[in-house]
């Protein structure tokens, strides 16, 4: 017996044409590991991209301030998030970046506190800029007027307006009213024909912006989408609103100077859409004017109503000449009114009246005008008696008209009450009942009566 | 150089893979099409539909060689194809408009005449090195690559008497 291995069984030697033929390898038409490469750059970008979008969006806003003369001091904490998409601010400063003769920069704005939630579904479904809430506390504000007459807080003027030479120190309160009404109604009015001439059959097609050249490729052009006939920009409507704040400086120095302020509003936009109603409510504490409150109403169909409340409104406060112009100055006017403005309108249609009960109103005439001191002479014969004297208003939101001065009312309620102690001085003993015939009988009490009437007229027809 | 050798390997190695050539064919068309299309020009931001072309060739199984070799290739054209893109892209400014009206193709910047030219390009590039470049993998694979393969081994056992080094080198550069 040996240990020697069996011989190995011979093999056949291997030939080509020995080979099997090699079944095509079957190819999968999709790679599984795309998917999730494709998921992690998902998840990567998701981490990544508040790195890149939040810095983006607080840049936007900077550069907005900026485009305005303004800038944020660097003490102001702005942040945002883009999954809470909220914007926050604490202790915000918001100044003119263009120093003062003095070197220093007038503040704009501040804010203790600010925040926002923008509705990001919503804007991006309606492509307007929906903020669902919006919060600011501590505000306060400055409207001062600079050297020129100008708000020195708003944007530099225009090419436009640097032409018009508008002396911008006789403007009043009453005419910046009018100048912001006037821009609102031609900014309207623009979109209502654009509105009305894209639903023509054969109404053309809305321009599109002029292109833009590339910077970095020269010879390139890049065209920008054509705005919609309604909606050149983007609308700005914030459904819930709470802003409460103090000292707000006003154009002018005045009794209306604000100390406090609150408020609050709901669907809050310039531009409404259908089913929207603005409504927005403030109570305003001022320096020595008293409360006012405000509530505004505002529908889609062009129709509002606005009411305005305050008890307490110096008179001289209002004939200052910087609010009122020369209405009132001239008739150097004191005394404390008790108004209650309640203005409705339809369209540009305005309809509205105020109502206002002035107690001690007396005047004292800076000018030799005898229809001013006759005007005088009769309203000082009231003796400070408390007047009810309702005033009609119409015409239009941007140049509203005195439609009934309210004289009649005056004379059959307060100014009567005036007169009868000008009859009782002239005929005493004479009962209360025979009055209004004594005012006929009695040439002196006719006179008081007319003279009263003519002075109203004088000092709501100016 | 190292550059050419690189692409030159790269496709010699598409070339000879086991990849079908409907998958070379389409890893070339989207890498050249990459290649022509914008991705995050920094003024004006990244474009989508390079995104969404990107995410189509990783989702389709395709040849991921070809794909980087033809979008390396594509950059180079792109570069080198300025003027003749603007010159296209000013013809077709009827289109740039329209697309200027369509987020999807305003955002993938199809509105800017240049990178319109471009894209006019990068398809047109596409769809001819796809052609070209799956017919080179099938003449390659059916007509040359047997016959290498058959002097290999020649080589190998020693029959091959002229430059047998060389010709090792040659099977190393060509993937053999």
């Amino acid at each position: 017996m040996t240990d020697a291995p069996a011989p190995a069984p011979e093999t056949a030697p291997s030939t080509p044409e020995a080979v099997a033929p090699v079944a095509p390898k079957k190819v999968k038409v999709f790679r599984w590991w795309g998917i999730y490469l494709i998921l992690g750059f998902l998840v990567l970008l998701f981490v990544v991209l508040p790195f890149i979008v939040n810095p983006w969006v607080l840049g936007k806003i900077r550069n907005g301030l900026a485009a305005n003369g303004w800038e944020l001091t660097p003490e102001s904490q702005l942040s945002f998030s883009l999954y809470g998409a909220t914007l926050h601010g604490d202790q915000l400063v918001v100044r003119m970046i263009a120093k003062g003769k003095d070197g220093t920069q007038e503040q704009v704005a501040t804010a203790t506190r600010l925040h926002a939630e923008v509705g990001v579904f919503a804007s991006l479904t309606t492509s307007d800029v929906v903020i669902t809430e919006l919060a600011i506390e501590g505000m306060s504000g400055n409207l001062r007027r600079g050297p020129d007459g100008r708000i020195a807080t708003l944007p530099p003027p225009t090419p436009d307006d640097e032409k018009s030479g508008t002396d911008y120190s006789k403007i009043d309160w009453v005419k910046w009213y009018e100048k912001g009404m006037e821009q609102y109604k031609k900014r309207k009015e623009a979109q209502e024909q654009a509105k009305q001439d894209s639903t023509k059959p054969d109404a053309p097609k809305p321009t599109p912006p002029p292109p833009v050249d590339d910077t970095e490729w020269p010879k390139a052009t890049k065209y920008q989408p054509t705005p919609k006939a309604d909606r050149h920009v983007p609308r700005v409507v914030i459904r819930k609103l709470a802003v409460s704040g103090n000292a707000v400086k006003l154009p002018d120095e005045s009794a209306f100077e604000v100390t406090k302020f609150t408020f609050n509003g709901t669907d809050v936009a310039l531009r409404q859409d259908a089913g929207e109603t603005m409504t927005l409510t403030g109570d305003v504490v001022t320096k020595s004017a008293g409360d006012v409150t405000l509530n505004l109403t505002r529908k889609p169909d062009e129709t509002g109503n606005l009411v305005i409340k305050a008890p307490a409104v110096p008179v001289e406060a209002l004939a200052g000449p910087a609010i009122s112009g020369d209405r009132l100055a001239p008739y150097g006017a004191s005394g404390v009114a008790d108004l209650h403005i309640d203005l409705t309108w339809t369209g540009w249609d305005l309809l509205g009246s105020i109502t206002s009960t002035v107690t001690g109103l007396k005047l004292a005439p800076t000018t030799s005008d005898a229809k001013t001191q006759q005007v005088a002479q009769a309203v000082n014969a009231l003796k400070g008696k408390p007047i009810a004297w309702p005033v009609k208003l119409g015409g239009t939101l941007f140049a509203p008209t005195v439609t009934d001065t309210g004289v009649e009312a005056v004379l059959k309620g307060g100014v009567l009450d005036a007169a009868k102690g000008i009859v009782t001085d002239k005929a005493t003993e004479k009962g209360t009942q025979e009055l209004n015939k004594q005012l006929d009988k009695n040439p002196a009490a006719k006179d008081a009566a007319d003279k009263a009437k003519g002075a109203l007229n004088g000092l709501l027809g100016k | 150089m190292y550059l050419t050798y690189k692409i030159t390997r790269g496709a010699i190695k598409s070339l000879v893979s086991d990849a079908a050539p409907w998958q070379i064919a389409v890893g070339t068309a989207c890498g050249t099409l990459l290649g022509f299309l914008p991705m995050w020009p920094v003024s004006q931001g990244p474009s989508p539909l390079f995104f969404l072309v990107l995410a189509v060739a990783f989702l389709v199984s395709c040849h991921l060689g070809s794909l980087l070799l033809f979008f390396g290739i594509g950059k180079l054209l792109a570069k080198v194809l300025l003027g003749p893109a603007i010159v296209i892209g000013m013809g077709l400014e009827g289109v740039a408009k329209s697309c200027a009206d369509v987020p999807f193709l305003y955002w993938s910047l199809l509105s800017h005449t240049g990178y319109l030219g471009l894209t006019i390009l990068g398809v047109g590039f596409a769809a001819a090195f796809a052609v070209v470049f799956t017919w080179a993998t099938v003449f390659f694979r059916t007509k040359i690559k047997a016959k290498i393969a058959e002097n290999a081994k020649l080589t190998k056992a020693g029959k091959l008497v002229d430059r047998p080094v060389l010709f090792r080198i040659a099977c190393w550069f060509l993937g053999l």
